[in-house]
């Protein structure tokens, strides 16, 4: 189980500061599939770093297992790295020397797991994932979704608490991304916790769980929608629930300009009176187009 | 386990850019054979130097005498050896001479000598015996003769017991050295060894111009020295003979080569750092090169350790096997250099492969280790980021 609470991260850009990560609070637990949608520069990149102890919050707690991850050294960093977080890349990040196989063994070298173990849970690994007959081709002779068939099992031979996937289908055909969504699946069903980073609304609504940020922030969690909801005018409900996923077209698409696309955002959150307004304005507007 | 792991790993990266491990191993092969070539030819020149210098006449005090009055008489010379520091004492008396027989003749070297010579000089007998003082108190003319003489005048080395005509008087050959081969300074091959009196008269020469003494003991050897000034200062004057330590020259001319070596081996050590120094720049070019990879190898779980092992490996094995090279061609061209140089024997001792080996093996450490360090410091999302 991972638990983030209250997670910020502010980086410096010239002389401004960009809040990358403003107060994010979210758990997973064990066995879970949860897809985390947002566009560029919503900050799920810096979350998903976070989450695989590649870079520490500013603020906030996150713990995994219990553990908290703020505290702990760069060298246990890299152990938990090591052995409780795999990682799925956008770019295969495959080395190019290396054969199927030995990308595979790598974490568990540097496991300094025993050579036997290796070998079976690597062909273990391969087998999963459907290359064991590609062992020892390169990265550079296999084709993009057996690349990253490859960074799957490399991800999961170390039998970690979470496989942790960043757009895993971004640089992929349909096929290949069908492919490794099935994989993926395939292996939250075997019982992996799985957290898929994506800006791919499609492919997110294939996860039991959606968590949507925006600037920073939360501002959807299919978890506790009801929350959510609550917060919002009843009346207003389900064209916010359109506008929100993008997916109805018609009257609600044609009522909202790009514009006010934010402050409708804004609106959910609490903020401001007048964006709320504005979003009724335009829904009235809205209605009154579909009566036309 | 891991070890070999990484050796594997920065074997194969090396493999993977085979010019440009080359072209840095070049850096440590011309550094190496520097070194090794350079302490190899002073040290064969020592040696070759210092054996001579020993074939002279090793430890013992050499007294010349430049005046021959008042004479110095055999008596007075032998009687050095009452004296407590002073071991044996030989005379002897060079001249040159014909030598003929079995219808040959041979320009030769004659040594007048006593029995002591050839011990002090080391004379080794390939057939026969030595000259006695007996032979040499009654005049007898018997003599040794050089291997080289032998061979030119009677075509073989077994002539004991034949005669031979040196400037015009008859000799029986008792003797026959062991071949002594080509060295340059002076050579007994062609040299005729008499009996001291005998050979005082042939050479048509009084008294002793020229004897060595060794001391009675090592420690003794400057007492000695000064024993014999003080006899011959008092026998001659001062300015009227010399005494060589032949220690002490050949001290002095192992010096002499200790400095050269040092100082040539410094200027080799130059151009091995300067290798190092191009280890160091392919390394840190090979840092940025891979930092993508440093990061998805940080990001899978390595430890900054683990890569500063991994980079460190690398220039370890660049610069060893670097080294490696250097050594096989060092040897290489010395045992060429030796075709040619016959009086000279040059080769890599094993102290220096050791020195090669070791030197190399720590430039590869030191100026590894910064661009190690740089990698492994290198934080893994900036790394991952890293187009």
């Amino acid at each position: 189980m991972i638990t983030l609470k209250n997670i910020r991260k502010t980086y410096q850009m010239g002389n401004e500061a960009v809040h990358a990560l403003d107060g994010v609070s979210v758990t997973i637990e064990e066995h879970e599939f949860v897809a985390v949608i947002g566009s560029s520069g919503s900050g799920k990149s810096t979350l998903m770093n976070i989450i695989g102890c590649l870079d520490t919050a500013d603020e906030g707690e996150y713990r995994i297992e219990g553990q908290d991850v703020n505290e702990l050294s760069e060298k246990q960093l890299g152990k938990m790295r090591s052995q409780k977080i795999g990682f799925i890349f956008q770019q295969f990040n495959l080395i190019a020397k290396l054969d199927a196989y030995e990308n595979v063994e790598l974490p568990l070298i540097y496991q300094g797991v025993g050579a036997k173990e290796r070998r079976e849970r690597v062909t273990e690994a391969l087998e999963k994932v459907g290359l064991s007959e590609r062992l020892h081709h390169r990265p550079n002779q296999l084709s993009g979704g057996q690349q990253q068939r490859v960074a799957v099992a490399r991800a999961l031979v170390t039998r970690p608490t979470l496989i942790l996937a960043d757009e895993p289908t971004g640089n992929l055909d349909s096929k290949s991304s069908r492919d490794i969504m099935a994989l993926l699946h395939e292996l939250h069903r075997q019982g992996n916790t799985i957290v898929l980073i994506t800006h791919d609304n499609e492919i997110a609504a294939e996860a039991p769980r959606q968590v949507k940020l925006l600037d920073g922030k939360i501002v959807h969690d299919s978890q506790d929608e009801g929350a959510v909801e609550a917060g919002l005018s009843h009346r207003t409900e389900g064209a916010v629930e359109a506008g929100l996923s993008h997916r109805t077209e018609g009257a609600v698409e044609a009522g909202l300009s790009r514009r006010t696309e934010g402050a409708v955002e804004a609106g959910l959150s609490h903020r401001t009176e007048g964006a709320v307004k504005v979003y009724r304005e335009g829904a009235a507007q809205a209605e009154k187009e579909a009566a036309r | 386990m891991k070890l070999t792991q990484e050796l594997k790993m920065a074997l194969s990266s090396v493999k993977s850019n085979k010019m440009r491990s080359f072209l840095t191993m070049l850096g440590i092969i011309i550094g190496v054979m520097a070194v090794t070539l350079l302490v190899s030819l002073v040290q064969g020149a020592t040696n070759t130097i210092t054996e001579q210098l020993s074939g002279l006449g090793g430890s013992n005090l050499s007294c010349m005498v430049k005046k021959q009055t008042p004479r110095i008489t055999l008596q007075e010379v032998q009687a050095l050896e009452e004296k407590p520091e002073i071991g044996l004492v030989s005379v002897y008396h060079g001249g040159s001479g014909i030598a003929k027989a079995a219808g040959n003749q041979e320009d030769v070297t004659i040594y007048a000598i006593n029995q002591n010579y050839q011990l002090l000089n080391q004379i080794k007998m390939e057939e026969g015996r030595c000259l006695t003082e007996i032979e040499s108190e009654y005049r007898l003319s018997n003599c040794l003769i050089g291997a080289g003489v032998a061979q030119n005048l009677f075509g073989t080395k077994r002539v004991l017991g034949e005669k031979i005509r040196i400037n015009g008087k008859d000799f029986t050959i008792v003797g026959i050295l062991k071949e002594e081969g080509n060295t340059t300074m002076n050579t007994k091959d062609l040299s005729v060894f008499l009996p001291f009196e005998t050979g005082q008269r042939l050479l048509g020469v009084n008294g002793v111009a020229n004897f060595e003494a060794s001391a009675s003991e090592e420690r003794l050897v400057e007492q000695a020295e000064r024993t014999l000034n003080d006899f011959l200062r008092a026998k001659v004057g001062e300015d009227n003979f010399e005494v060589f330590n032949m220690g002490s020259i050949l001290d002095m001319v192992t010096t002499v080569y200790n400095v050269l070596g040092y100082l040539l081996g410094g200027i080799g050590g130059i151009s091995l750092l300067v290798g190092g120094v191009g280890i160091m720049n392919i390394m840190l070019v090979s840092v940025t090169e891979r930092t993508r990879e440093i990061g998805i190898r940080k990001a899978i779980g390595a430890q900054k350790s683990d890569i500063i092992i991994q980079f460190l490996i690398e220039s370890v094995v660049l610069s060893l096997l670097g080294g490696l090279i250097g050594l096989l061609l060092s040897a290489g061209i010395l045992g060429i250099v030796n075709l040619f140089a016959v009086e000279y024997h040059f080769g890599v001792t094993f102290g220096v492969a050791m020195l090669a080996v070791f030197f190399s093996v720590g430039v590869g450490v030191i100026f590894g280790i910064y661009p190690a360090n740089k990698a492994a410091k290198l934080k893994p999302i900036d790394a991952l980021r890293f187009e």
